[in-house]
């Protein structure tokens, strides 16, 4: 198996939105024959049992991919408990992983990987994968890790936790302004010709950026700070 | 014990394509299941599609990177944007790596795909993060 070729690495660097990434995590299933990869959010389970996917990449000829966005697993979960205390990735056997994805139909005659990722700010997350075990022992588990940890690192200060320092793009303050102006992100895109999801977008890093959870807050903290006046 | 959340969708899409022969590719990724029901409309040229989303409500639109008497999609998807559409376009090229594509939010796109990248699970995909519409 060789590694994955340069253009992955450019695709790296260019990624802007969740979709990019799921683009880059389908290239990690083509290139190791995953079937199923999984970017789960842990850091507030298992007291709360829910888990959040940022990002579930499914490689099937006729993919009818379950929705995998929230899962409630129970902290008993042999597999998840190791991802949440573990920082070394783990390949899963088949018995294991029956057991731990018996919420999922694609995980028959499967095998789990799991890449454990402990970001500096202490958040944690894992990215686990599903693999027929015929294509287990094929796998060059660090080589895989060591992708897994390059996608992240980029989808994490590029959308999961952009920088804190408030600083917006030309477009982010466009939006801000138009949202000062009373706007609704619907004017708002038709206004700038973008998508309600883009303006939406655009709002969302703004008020992570600004550390504030609605459009109010938001504009107050832009006069406050001197981004608008 | 675990379990995961089962929702359906249904949305009406908008492809926008030169080449009749991705509209039967596209027709045979958006066939139904139980979780996503696609009502695919096709258009060869923009002014087709302009018209299109003047006369219905459409959730989402792939538009070919290069149309035939078109420049790329720098021109032609703020075109669809002039007619006041602010539901989610995408991008669809077979060579998806051109540097102009990493402006594409500039333009008024909301995501880039490859051809070659978009089976039925990646289409799944984009509607559930793009334009979601649960039904019952």
């Amino acid at each position: 198996m060789s590694m994955i070729t340069t253009d992955f690495l450019s695709d790296i660097d260019n990624a802007v939105n969740n979709l990019d990434f799921y683009r880059l995590y389908k290239v990690m299933c083509r290139h190791y024959h995953i079937d199923m990869l999984a970017l789960l959010d842990l850091n507030t389970w298992p007291d709360d049992n829910n888990i959040n996917a940022a990002c579930v990449a499914i490689d099937s000829s006729d993919g009818v991919p379950a929705n995998l966005n929230v899962l409630t697993i129970g902290e008993e979960n042999m597999i998840f408990s190791h991802a949440k205390s573990s920082i070394v990735p783990k390949i899963w056997t088949q018995e294991e992983t029956a057991e731990s994805f018996d919420f999922y139909d694609g995980s028959a005659n499967s095998c789990a990987v799991t890449f454990p990722i402990h970001s500096a700010t202490s958040r944690h997350y894992v990215l686990v994968g599903l693999l027929q075990k015929s294509n287990i022992k094929k796998l060059p588990l660090a080589e895989a890790d060591y992708h897994s940890s390059l996608i992240f690192q980029k989808y994490h200060e590029t959308v999961l936790v952009p920088s804190s320092l408030p600083t917006v793009t030309p477009r982010e303050l466009q939006v801000l302004k138009w949202s000062a102006e009373g706007k609704t992100s619907q004017e708002i895109a038709v206004i700038l010709s973008l998508s309600e999801h883009t303006v939406n977008s655009y709002t969302a890093r703004v008020q992570q950026k600004l550390q504030v959870n609605n459009r109010a807050q938001m504009v107050a903290a832009a006069i406050r700070t001197g981004l608008i006046q | 014990m675990a379990s995961i959340d089962a929702k359906s969708t249904k949305i009406k899409l908008l492809f926008v394509d030169d080449d009749p022969v991705e509209f039967e590719i596209m027709t045979s990724l958006c066939r139904d299941t139980d979780s996503h029901k696609i009502d695919l409309v096709c258009k060869q040229t923009i002014e087709e599609a302009c018209d299109v989303i003047v006369a219905q409500e459409i959730d989402m639109i792939l538009l070919d990177n290069q149309l035939l008497f078109e420049d790329d999609y720098r021109k032609s998807a703020p075109k669809l944007r002039a007619q006041g559409y602010t539901g989610p376009i995408g991008i669809v090229s077979t060579n998806i790596r051109s540097e102009h594509f990493n402006e594409f939010e500039e333009y008024g796109a909301d995501f880039r795909i490859g051809k070659d990248e978009l089976d039925r699970a990646t289409l799944f995909h984009i509607i559930n993060e793009f334009a979601p519409k649960s039904v019952d």
